[in-house]
């Protein structure tokens, strides 16, 4: 990497990239907070003195560890939400697919990965949406890179697997956790 | 499928209001960061004190404090690579200060002395302080100090061994070495400093000296 690259420098570089990976990663549209808290852990650690060789996966690293802390908080924080208040929790407005204004097909698309299991999630979205290589896709996740081939791979055969059989999306709700289901949950009354 | 994934988004905007949340909430790190580093330096320096005052006394003492006076006299007796030190001059240029109290010296030193300089610091423990020069610019100092309070060293000292002695060693900043150990209730701190003409003393070369004290 330059080292002589600042925070504010990489900021600007990347911040479209890391909040296009968390809109996808955390599958919501409020990623303010984990993106917001990416680029400070990224800061102190330059602040550290780290060396970064691949500024780009380095902050999506970030990125990915800041979404997975954010998801267990938010989780911590509705579980006591839904104890003690029983208060309701209204439907998102707005989805990553609108936000990101998805023709139909990349919808399904889209649909089709959150589908299947985080393993393959996550590795189709590196790999295959935001064009990692092996080496760059198994340091952010922190495999070997004989994980990420054949876990890729997997993933594509299961992916197309999914397209195919369904065009229907209904066939497979339940085993991933739609939106809809969320809510359901948060509301108290799914299972 | 590979070609259909690359069809998908791979950044998106975001709004000018989170970019400025962001951009501020960095500077606030830097403040942070900045304040945090200056607490550590105060907290260093409260958990050392006897380091802080090894320094303040490797700086003032060459700038000459007024109750240290000179013995001139060189004592040349060599014994192999050794210098005897001459201990009773010293110690009768150290009776005429106040606060006596028994303390060992070393027998003898790697080096020439051309001069030694002695004083007592005004503290309410006995200091007892003493300068080694050398004719090649070699210089130790040597603190001796009356105090019964043991100094368990800090993550900046290392243990070491002096004979049957166990003894504490620091480096500051590559200029100043000292090699600390206590003996019948009275500590010995003896520095090896760099000087214009001498690179200084090592860690064994320190404890060389420290195993001669009698």
């Amino acid at each position: 990497m330059d080292n002589n690259l600042t925070i504010e420098e990489l900021f600007q570089q990347y911040k479209q990239d890391v909040n296009n990976f968390l809109l996808y990663y955390l599958r919501t549209t409020d990623v303010d907070d984990p993106f917001q808290e990416t680029f400070i852990r990224a800061y102190k650690a330059l602040n550290q003195g780290s060396s970064i060789t691949n500024p780009r996966s380095w902050l999506i690293s970030i990125a990915r560890n800041a979404a997975n802390d954010y998801i267990r908080k938010e989780k911590s924080y509705l579980k006591k939400l839904m104890h003690f208040s029983k208060q309701q929790i209204q439907p998102e407005q707005q989805t990553v697919e609108d936000k990101m204004e998805l023709d139909e097909q990349n919808r399904v698309l889209l649909q089709g990965i959150y589908r299947m299991k985080k393993s393959y999630q996550e590795v189709v979205l590196l790999r295959g949406i935001k064009d990692f290589n092996v080496t760059e896709t198994a340091a952010i996740l922190n495999w070997s890179e004989n994980k990420v081939r054949v876990t890729y791979h997997r993933a594509l055969n299961k992916l197309n697997n999914v397209l195919n059989k369904g065009g229907e999306l209904g066939e497979f709700e339940g085993r991933a956790e739609t939106p809809a289901k969320r809510n359901r949950d948060f509301n108290g009354t799914g299972k | 499928m590979k070609e259909e994934l690359k069809r998908l988004p791979k950044e998106t905007e975001i709004s000018m209001e989170l970019e400025n949340k962001v951009l501020a909430s960095l500077k606030n790190v830097d403040q942070n960061f900045s304040k945090a580093k200056h607490n550590k330096r105060r907290k260093f320096t409260n958990v050392v004190p006897y380091l802080a005052l090894i320094a303040c006394l490797a700086i003032l003492i060459p700038l000459g404090l007024n109750q240290f006076s000179d013995i001139t006299e060189k004592v040349p007796s060599k014994n192999g690579d050794m210098f005897i030190v001459d201990q009773a001059t010293i110690k009768q240029q150290l009776q005429q200060l106040n606060g006596e109290f028994p303390f060992q010296l070393p027998a003898s030193l790697p080096f020439e002395m051309e001069n030694v300089q002695t004083g007592q610091h005004q503290t309410n423990e006995q200091i007892i302080s003493i300068q080694f020069h050398g004719d090649g610019g070699e210089l130790l100092s040597l603190e001796i100090i009356n105090s019964k309070n043991t100094y368990n060293g800090s993550n900046m000292t290392e243990q070491v061994e002096i004979g049957d002695i166990k003894g504490l060693f620091t480096e500051n900043g590559q200029k100043v070495k000292t090699l600390i150990w206590e003996q019948n209730g009275i500590q010995y701190h003896l520095s090896s400093i760099v000087t214009t003409t001498h690179q200084g003393y090592t860690k064994d070369e320190l404890i060389s000296i420290a195993k001669t004290f009698e």
